[in-house]
């Protein structure tokens, strides 16, 4: 099994798709910071907290700007990078007819799966975390650090020890939602033979869950839907979370991301590979 | 006799409504080079998927070195190279990361033997070249090679000469040879192309619309129970009909004033007899040995008529 996952290492290493995640977002974080410095509507907002508050220092700082990454990448770039990933591993191999070639070596088509799956949780899981350390990274170089100032329900000041932990919390909720969503994506890509399909079709998923998530008609399925659980990050930074609610959460995610991965094992299993 | 390597029993496949493999029953034996011949779709690539567990059987075994593909499939696949269709690489890795990725799916082997293996099908001078810059030529030798790369016993080999132009394939027929004669490795060669088996292979078995029309030697099979003979005459369009009407005669071809009939050999004066009684003059009958390609054409076509 390891050499299997060190060979789908090696794979997605080589593949310059793997970086466009990487490189995209870092691109979106040099353009937040020089925003953030520069731009009008950050020096707006802060002459308005200035009106009502006494601001000592930046609240525009390296915490901010991670959190306020995540708002703007959770359902655009991030989901999208990770579909990019998961729904190509088989359905390209499929597609390209490598698929083919591994196939017909000695080895269950349950290793070459699960192989696969681990490195694209891996992916989902390094490009998650990894960005929002680079934007700490980066917003601590140009920003500086200090305390975390959100402007949502209210004004909540966390001080800075307190907004990493949180900060962190975050992230893992929306990780746990990437893996469900690349999970998805995996499963797609399993009977397709068509990564652009895979990716086309997960991200189709989230996009109509959140529409779905906003008709009055669904609203007994609307504490189901996967989006309706990712937007559950945004109340580590308003009070005192629902533990009840997260766990609930967590568990709803990670019943996608199990169900995601037993549909694609199975199909990939039961699957003609007629490439 | 020798120890059979690969065998199907009962072998079928159905896509959708259409039969695409129909109850194969094949046996090939250790030292055999295997021609699996047929025209485009008849079911060789299927059967060949089926073989290597790429494709699940509707009903019937496939057994390779004596394990069941289906439910022994990495005991079956571990002394066994194939090369399904196309060959398929990583684009973006050189033939020789290629190579060492699906060696280790096969429990691994040294740089050293991949070397080897790159050297003994001429690409070990453009071994660290990406594969996206390969020729399909090249592509070919190198889906040989990665064949290769489990020091196997039994060879499967899907139309390995598709695409390549007749240097490279005289190329891929002698490389089979060698494998055959040198390694001793067992050869299974799939090929639309009848002169291709004629050189390469010693048993062979034709398939047609997924049925298996014949099996054996290929001695055997070209020694056929008729015999050809090519009759000179003064009208072949009147003499075919005149033929038509002896209903153990078959005409093979007929153009301008030659003619090739199967019959059996005791009773090529009676055709004579009758062509003459017609009016045809005839100027020669010369016996023709039946080669590879007259008997699949006359298979296909006792196979269509039979349908």
């Amino acid at each position: 099994m390891l050499i299997s996952l060190r060979l789908e290492l090696l794979k997605v290493m080589r593949k310059s798709r793997t970086y466009i995640g990487p490189a995209a977002l870092s691109l979106l974080i040099i353009a937040m910071l020089v925003g953030m410095k520069h731009g009008h509507e950050f020096q707006y907002m802060r002459r308005r907290l200035e009106q009502d508050f006494i601001v000592a220092g930046s609240f525009v700082n390296a915490a901010f700007l991670v959190r306020f990454l995540l708002e703007g990448i959770t359902y655009t770039f991030l989901p999208l990078f990770a579909c990019m990933v998961c729904g190509d591993l088989i359905a390209s191999e499929a597609a390209d007819g490598t698929l083919r070639t591994l196939l017909c070596r000695p080895v269950t088509r349950m290793r070459v799966a699960i192989s696969k799956y681990a490195v694209a949780i891996m992916y989902v899981l390094g490009l998650t975390f990894g960005i929002g350390l680079l934007a700490y990274m980066a917003g601590w170089a140009y920003l500086g650090r200090g305390s975390l100032v959100v402007l949502s329900k209210g004004v909540w000041i966390y001080p800075e020890h307190e907004a990493i932990l949180r900060l962190l919390k975050a992230y893992s909720l929306v990780a746990c939602g990437m893996v469900s969503l690349g999970s998805i994506a995996f499963a797609i890509s399993t009977f397709l033979s068509n990564s652009n399909g895979a990716i086309a079709a997960a991200m189709g998923l989230l996009y109509g869950s959140a529409v779905i998530g906003e008709i009055e008609y669904f609203a007994k399925i609307k504490p189901y839907l996967l989006t309706t659980q990712m937007e559950m990050w945004r109340d580590f930074f308003t009070g005192v979370p629902d533990a009840h609610a997260l766990t609930k959460a967590v568990a709803i995610m990670a019943a996608y991301s199990v169900g995601a991965l037993v549909i694609g094992l199975v199909i990939f299993h039961r699957r003609d590979v007629l490439s | 006799m020798s120890e059979l390597v690969l065998e199907t029993i009962g072998l079928t496949k159905d896509f959708r409504r259409r039969r695409a493999v129909d109850s194969l029953s094949l046996r090939v034996y250790e030292g055999d080079v295997y021609g699996f011949l047929g025209p485009n779709g008849a079911g060789k690539s299927t059967t060949i998927r089926m073989l290597t567990g790429l494709v699940r059987p509707k009903s019937g075994t496939a057994r390779l070195l004596g394990w069941d593909v289906l439910h022994q499939r990495v005991q079956s696949l571990s002394k066994v190279g194939a090369l399904v269709e196309m060959p398929s690489f990583y684009k973006y890795l050189s033939a020789r990361d290629n190579l060492r990725i699906f060696s280790r799916l096969s429990g691994g082997c040294p740089d050293k033997r991949i070397d080897q293996i790159l050297d003994t099908v001429g690409l070990l001078d453009r071994a660290n070249d990406k594969t996206k810059t390969y020729s399909h030529g090249m592509l070919q030798r190198l889906g040989i090679a990665q064949a290769l790369l489990p020091n196997p016993r039994l060879v499967i080999l899907d139309e390995p000469t598709s695409g390549l132009d007749p240097q490279g394939m005289k190329d891929v027929r002698e490389l089979v040879l060698r494998l055959a004669r040198e390694e001793k490795i067992t050869v299974f060669l799939s090929s639309h192309l009848l002169h291709e088996v004629e050189q390469v292979c010693n048993r062979v078995g034709v398939i047609h619309r997924g049925r298996l029309l014949t099996e054996g030697s290929v001695e055997e099979l070209v020694r056929h129970e008729v015999d050809l003979m090519e009759f000179k005459v003064s009208d072949a369009d009147q003499a075919e009909e005149v033929l038509a009407g002896l209903d153990w005669v078959q005409v093979m071809s007929s153009e301008d004033c030659r003619m090739t009939i199967s019959a059996p050999s005791g009773r090529v004066c009676e055709a004579n007899k009758a062509l003459v009684q017609a009016g045809i003059d005839v100027s020669a009958i010369i016996p023709k040995t039946m080669n590879l390609e007259d008997l699949f054409l006359k298979l296909i076509e006792e196979g269509e008529s039979a349908d």
